[in-house]
């Protein structure tokens, strides 16, 4: 049984065999399934010439793929059924990247056997997630959120220059917030019929473009991808990054940290025989079926224990238990939304809010606020349609009374923007849709003397210079539990 | 016990906010068997271009109904991800008018498009006619032009955008507007997405069987499709295959 470790417990040569392999398969022709080009195409593919991926720099899609070997791909491969697959905004987000990431691991592994190599290589995980945990201290905690020094910092490091990449934006995520795993881990169910309470996505179709995100999925993965940005913060370009995969191998950990919790996936059928395409190590295709990936183990690989872990969650102080969810009965009524779309500029932007009158609201949050002993009703602040183009750094959502000051309620990665803005065969073109539970931020403006709905107000602000991306709210909207 | 009940109940219902459309569609499906085994020396449901070989009162009326018959147990349960869409951004008070605002728009365009099919019915009926008299099935024909154009890329672009709606307002008329905009779209996006299909089973003057081999197709096209599927065109092969065999039995 393999063990992937966390990168920064690892002080074998797991690393510098990655960057050999990788620079080999770079060798490779991009028609090669076996190459660092075709992987990174199994993911996304796009060839937008806009200079979008960074602030300040003329990084595009198509200045990171013409570095490929043989440039152009034929137009077959292009629109193959092993191309631009990578699922989004869907329950097929995490079973999806898991069958990804196992036939990559193999590929990698091959690689380094043929370079010479040892024979039982595993990708590595990169655990930002303990910039959060309490059992560490401020400065490790900081630690967590930079990558490994082996994947360079401006310039790469020359032992491992195979781990280094100019469309790089940032070498350390910018916030604790943006790596913070403990809010999805804390949830019951997979998928429910609302984004926010559902660990592993809502339910879809085929869904190879960002539309409606899960917890998990926003939060970290999404703030992680926009938050390193460059070629990470693009789906099209994401998997050349060699960190993606280290990134995703802990969203797989997550994901099996989630299960030995206790919890279950969902059974449905339509979710458990979907299949999907990919080639193994020989370059031959596979045919794989969510059922088949549900076990870690199964697979012949399991996770060195690490947080939030089940063994280091119930060790920690109880402050996180506070936040789990409340068991309700998932009926949300709409009770304010903005009127009309709106752009983003690189500082705050609010978002100007109707009030559904209160005789038409099911959910009556302001009511609530008299009694204190009374179960609040969650509240979640939506986002839907939210379209544009280019890398946006994770966007902060805050609440506030004209008398109180601002509360932030979470953070939005719009990792596939663009994809998701543009009609083609595989996205309608109407935008990303995400939610945060604003519960907790809600329940702090009631505690205001002079708390009242209508006089709340919402606010979004990028965590950085807008740059040459372009973003487009389509509407804002609160949506309260009807208890 | 009870209380578990009426909470899986509650849940289904939250889950499925589309579960009224559809009964309703399978309501519809319970009329044509019941009509099959009634009428089972008849080959044809609908034969709507030999409609009017009928009495005058049936030469509109009928036909239009059983056309919107047709729509609604074929296609309604295909806008189940765009109701769950309305249903999940509109505030709990104003679902069951949005919904019943949403369908009229979305009927208002198959309307428009049956009416457009019926007046076409001359020419069907004069193009089957030479068609024939050459040996050949108008029916096959229909159904392997279906064939090649279900996989076109318009088609596919319109099937990934099931289901995407913009949020629409959620105070007053406009609200209204929103949500009629919403059925009219997406009656548009339907009509170009399943045209081709119900012009075929109009001109071979479809069956029962058909009909329902058909809807499961374009169903599994819509909720498990990934790019690629050949499922609806190869259904469409198929069905002018039988209507080969049958024309030249």
């Amino acid at each position: 049984m393999r063990v992937r470790k966390n990168v920064n417990n690892i002080s074998d040569g797991t690393l510098l065999w990655y960057s050999r392999a990788v620079e080999a398969m770079k060798q490779k022709d991009i028609k090669d399934p076996t190459s660092w080009w075709y992987q990174g195409a199994v993911h996304g593919f796009g060839l937008d010439n806009s200079p979008n991926l960074a602030p300040g720099k003329t990084w595009s899609e198509l200045s990171v793929w013409q570095q490929a070997t043989d440039f152009p791909p034929p137009e077959d491969l292009v629109d193959s059924i092993y191309w631009q697959q990578c699922q989004h905004g869907t329950w097929y987000f995490l079973p999806w990247h898991r069958m990804y990431l196992q036939f990559f691991e193999q590929i990698v592994a091959k690689t380094v056997v043929e370079l010479g190599g040892p024979e039982d290589w595993t990708l590595p995980y990169w655990n930002y997630c303990d910039a959060n945990n309490p059992a560490l201290n401020e400065n490790e905690q900081l630690q967590a959120l930079k990558l490994p020094a082996e994947f360079g910092a401006e310039q790469p490091n020359s032992d491992f220059p195979g781990l280094w990449m100019v469309e790089r934006a940032h070498y350390k995520v910018s916030s604790k917030a943006d790596a913070s795993c403990e809010a999805a881990m804390q949830l019951k169910n997979f998928t429910t019929p609302i984004p926010s309470q559902s660990f592993g996505g809502v339910r879809t179709g085929f869904s190879h473009d960002s539309g409606t995100f899960g917890k998990l999925e926003n939060n970290p993965h999404n703030l992680i991808h926009v938050d390193i940005g460059g070629a990470m913060g693009d789906p099209n370009t994401a998997a050349l990054d060699p960190i993606f995969w280290l990134h995703h191998a802990n969203i797989d950990r997550l994901w099996q940290s989630w299960i030995d919790q206790g919890r279950e996936n969902t059974s449905d059928p339509s979710w458990l025989n979907q299949a999907f395409e990919f080639h193994d190590a020989n370059g031959k295709p596979v045919t794989v079926q969510v059922k088949q990936v549900l076990s870690t183990e199964t697979l012949g690989y399991t996770y060195s224990e690490n947080y939030p872990d089940v063994k280091v969650r119930q060790e920690r102080d109880s402050k996180l238990f506070a936040m789990t969810p409340l068991a309700g009965n998932e009926i949300f009524d709409t009770i304010a939304a903005t009127t009309k779309s709106f752009s983003l500029g690189s500082q705050t932007t609010p978002a100007q809010l109707e009030f559904l009158p209160e005789k038409q609201q099911v959910a009556k949050v302001s009511a609530l606020a008299k009694s204190s002993s009374q179960r609040p009703n969650q509240v979640i602040i939506a986002l839907d349609n939210v379209t544009g183009s280019g890398v946006v750094a994770p966007l902060s959502i805050f609440v506030k009374t004209s008398a109180a000051e601002r509360v932030l309620v979470g953070k939005v990665g719009l990792f596939g923007l663009t994809q998701a803005s543009t009609p083609s065969v595989r996205h309608a073109g109407t935008g990303i849709n995400v939610e945060l539970d604003a519960t907790e931020a809600f329940n702090q403006l009631r505690s205001q003397p002079d708390w009242s709905f209508e006089k709340v107000e919402i606010e979004l602000e990028p965590s950085r210079e807008l740059g040459e991306a372009r973003v487009t709210v389509g509407r804002v909207s609160v949506k309260a539990e009807v208890v | 016990m009870l209380t578990s009940t009426l909470k899986r109940i509650s849940y289904l219902k939250v889950a499925n906010p589309h579960w009224l459309i559809i009964l309703f569609a399978a309501l519809l499906w319970v009329y044509y068997l019941a009509q099959q085994v009634g009428f089972s020396g008849e080959a044809h449901l609908h034969h709507a271009h030999h409609n009017m070989h009928h009495s005058p009162e049936t030469i509109f009326f009928r036909p239009v109904l059983d056309w919107m018959i047709m729509v609604y147990a074929m296609m309604l349960p295909m806008t189940s991800s765009t109701i769950r869409a309305i249903v999940n951004r509109i505030p709990v008070a104003r679902q069951s008018r949005s919904l019943l605002i949403f369908i009229l728009g979305y009927s208002l365009i198959w309307l428009v498009f049956g009416l457009v099919l019926f007046s076409a019915s001359k020419w069907v009926e004069t193009l089957s006619s030479l068609v024939t008299q050459a040996n050949l099935s108008i029916g096959a024909l229909a159904y392997l032009a279906a064939g090649v154009v279900s996989n076109a890329d318009f088609r596919i672009r319109l099937l990934s955008a099931c289901g995407s709606i913009w949020a629409p307002r959620i105070v007053g008329y406009k609200a209204d507007l929103d949500i009629a905009k919403i059925g009219i779209i997406e009656g548009v996006k339907c009509v170009q997405t399943c045209a081709h299909i119900m012009v075929a089973m109009y001109i071979a003057g479809h069956n029962l069987m058909q009909m329902a081999v058909l809807t499961v197709a374009l169903f599994y096209e819509k909720s498990r499709y990934r790019n690629k599927e050949d499922l609806l065109r190869n259904t469409c092969f198929f069905l002018a295959i039988w209507e080969l065999a049958i024309f030249y039995q």
